[in-house]
């Protein structure tokens, strides 16, 4: 059960996990927005090669990325059909009497296809360089402006990294709960599932009261270490915009602005290539 | 500044109504003394830790801490002389990591961040954990846990350190480990009160003052040797005496007087001369 990594961190030292996890975060908003632009094949090509290029110096095994993406054959093999069916213009790749493939259909469902991959790498190249903690405190950063409605950031940063901390001791109790059940006679591991349901409460009701009775003896400890939400606290762990950062925000920024050019300039490029990038 | 450092008068405490789990208690703790109050599950002691340091509130009575009266407005002042360091291990590793942990306390203190690496390197050492500053809680053991625990208290400068069943989860390399470290902070810091909330006698061994409790009342308060030495009145209220002490008063029974020694080492060097 430990090596049930969350986050799926892989602890390396290449130029993207030095980067600052807002760098991080805000480039992958950037590059999930241009995801979601009219940019044609063309476009998802120029930036399947760009997010190939992240993935070499992130050092992510491909083998990882196809494990996740594999995972995922139905849901295409889903949409495949359901495009299929209620795509019903363009030009008839097959006839079959009853029925015709369009091949409209095929595209819409290779561009959905093509997104999901694309975020699927993009999100994976954010979690596997950024440690969940720094991710924590980058999202607290960047929500600081909606402090201004009462927004509570800090809370909820320190909740998050409070159950970062607490998942593995969590599964170390989980599976000490487990060998005292099956000491007794409850196994999880066999049986229909109407039999396991009894063994999955003996397990889940012990696991919440420990696990109350450890927030309130951590809240007690945390209070008498002097913590106080709403006072003003310093930081151990700072944050630095060094000049690599600045550096690939403004090649996110510039590529985001090729991008929304190209998707408005379809036509143009178009004649321009002499190829049909959209259909 | 007066010589006691904790002053209790009149304390009385119960979660639920009729149901007191502290009676009447007065106390006084000396500045710079070792203290180990001693007591059964149930006796009420980890509750007057808690109360001391206003974790609950108490339905009467006083609490001096430091010259200050515990109440709203002196919580945080006093809560920031007085460091704690609780029983289960686990549960007050606030920290990602040894470094950050030992930093949760400095944070709440506003310690500028460039002073924070000295000060918990400084401490780690002290402790002997300086090799695993960037450990995960999962990867120590519960005796390196409770060491992290006592760093992170003494890097916040408290005059009071209180070990609420501090070494009762650990395992008996652990407890050993933690019992030297307290013998070690107390050399290290002469001005520092030190009070330990045990109900293993072993650990009160050493100690200035006990304090037994039973029953949510004070069944005994005085000098260590004295008490250890009426083995009835401590065997009565289901405590045992030190190893020690046994042995003292076996020794006394049939007539061979030894002079005050409240070690094993020492004991064994008198009876060998």
């Amino acid at each position: 059960m430990k090596n049930l990594s969350l986050g799926r961190y892989i602890p390396n030292d290449t130029f993207i996990h030095r980067l600052d996890p807002r760098t991080k975060i805000l480039a992958m908003i950037f590059l999930l927005v241009i995801v979601f632009m009219e940019i044609g094949f063309l476009g998802y090509f120029i930036l399947g090669i760009f997010l190939l290029i992240l993935l070499k110096v992130t050092k992510v095994s491909f083998r990882t990325l196809f494990r996740l993406i594999k995972n995922m054959w139905f849901m295409f093999l889903f949409l495949f059909i359901i495009n299929i069916l209620s795509f019903q213009r363009g030009n008839v790749l097959l006839d079959l009497e009853f029925f015709k493939i369009y091949d409209s259909g095929i595209y819409q469902t290779l561009y959905i296809i093509i997104r999901l991959v694309i975020m699927i790498t993009i999100t994976t190249i954010l979690t596997t360089s950024t440690k969940p903690l720094d991710m924590t405190y980058g999202l607290e950063y960047l929500m600081t402006p909606l402090k201004i409605i009462k927004f509570p950031t800090h809370e909820i940063a320190m909740i998050i990294s409070i159950a970062l901390r607490f998942i593995p001791t969590l599964l170390d109790e989980t599976e000490r709960i487990m060998k005292a059940q099956a000491s007794r006679g409850s196994i999880l591991s066999e049986g229909k599932l109407k039999d396991k349901i009894p063994a999955i409460i003996s397990l889940i009701i012990p696991l919440f009261f420990s696990a109350f009775k450890r927030s309130d003896e951590l809240a007690d400890a945390m209070e008498a270490r002097g913590y106080d939400p709403s006072a003003k606290r310093t930081r151990y762990r700072v944050l630095k915009f060094t000049s690599s950062d600045w550096l690939s925000l403004s090649l996110i920024v510039v590529i985001t602005a090729g991008f929304v050019y190209l998707s408005f300039n379809k036509e143009m490029i178009e004649s321009l290539l002499g190829i049909d990038l959209w259909r | 500044m007066s010589e006691m450092i904790i002053e209790i008068k009149d304390l009385f405490f119960s979660y639920e109504e009729n149901d007191e789990v502290l009676k009447n208690i007065s106390l006084c703790i000396k500045r710079g003394s070792y203290t180990a109050i001693l007591g059964h599950n149930g006796s009420g002691k980890s509750t007057l830790a808690k109360l001391i340091i206003g974790l609950l509130p108490s339905q009467s009575g006083e609490i001096i801490v430091d010259g200050l009266i515990l109440n709203e407005e002196n919580l945080r002042e006093i809560r920031s002389k007085i460091g704690v360091v609780f029983q289960n291990p686990d549960n007050q590793f606030i920290g990602a990591t040894v470094r950050d942990d030992i930093a949760f306390g400095l944070e709440n203190r506003c310690v500028p961040q460039i002073k924070m690496d000295d000060i918990i390197n400084e401490y780690a050492k002290k402790v002997g954990m300086e090799d695993y500053l960037d450990k995960e809680p999962t990867l120590l053991s519960g005796g390196q846990k409770q060491r992290v625990a006592i760093a992170g208290v003494l890097a916040m400068t408290p005059k009071i350190v209180i070990l609420d069943e501090a070494t009762s989860m650990l395992d008996p390399k652990g407890k050993k480990e933690i019992i030297e470290l307290t013998r070690k902070m107390r050399e290290l810091y002469p001005e520092l009160t030190v009070i330990s909330i045990t109900h293993d006698v072993e650990e009160a061994l050493g100690a200035d003052e006990i304090i037994v409790l039973n029953q949510g009342e004070i069944y005994y308060q005085g000098n260590s040797n004295d008490i250890f030495l009426q083995e009835e009145k401590l065997i009565a209220i289901d405590l045992d005496i030190p190893f020690v002490y046994k042995l003292r008063n076996e020794l006394a029974k049939h007539e061979i007087e030894v002079s005050n020694c409240n070690s094993e080492e020492m004991l064994v060097n008198e009876l060998c001369q």
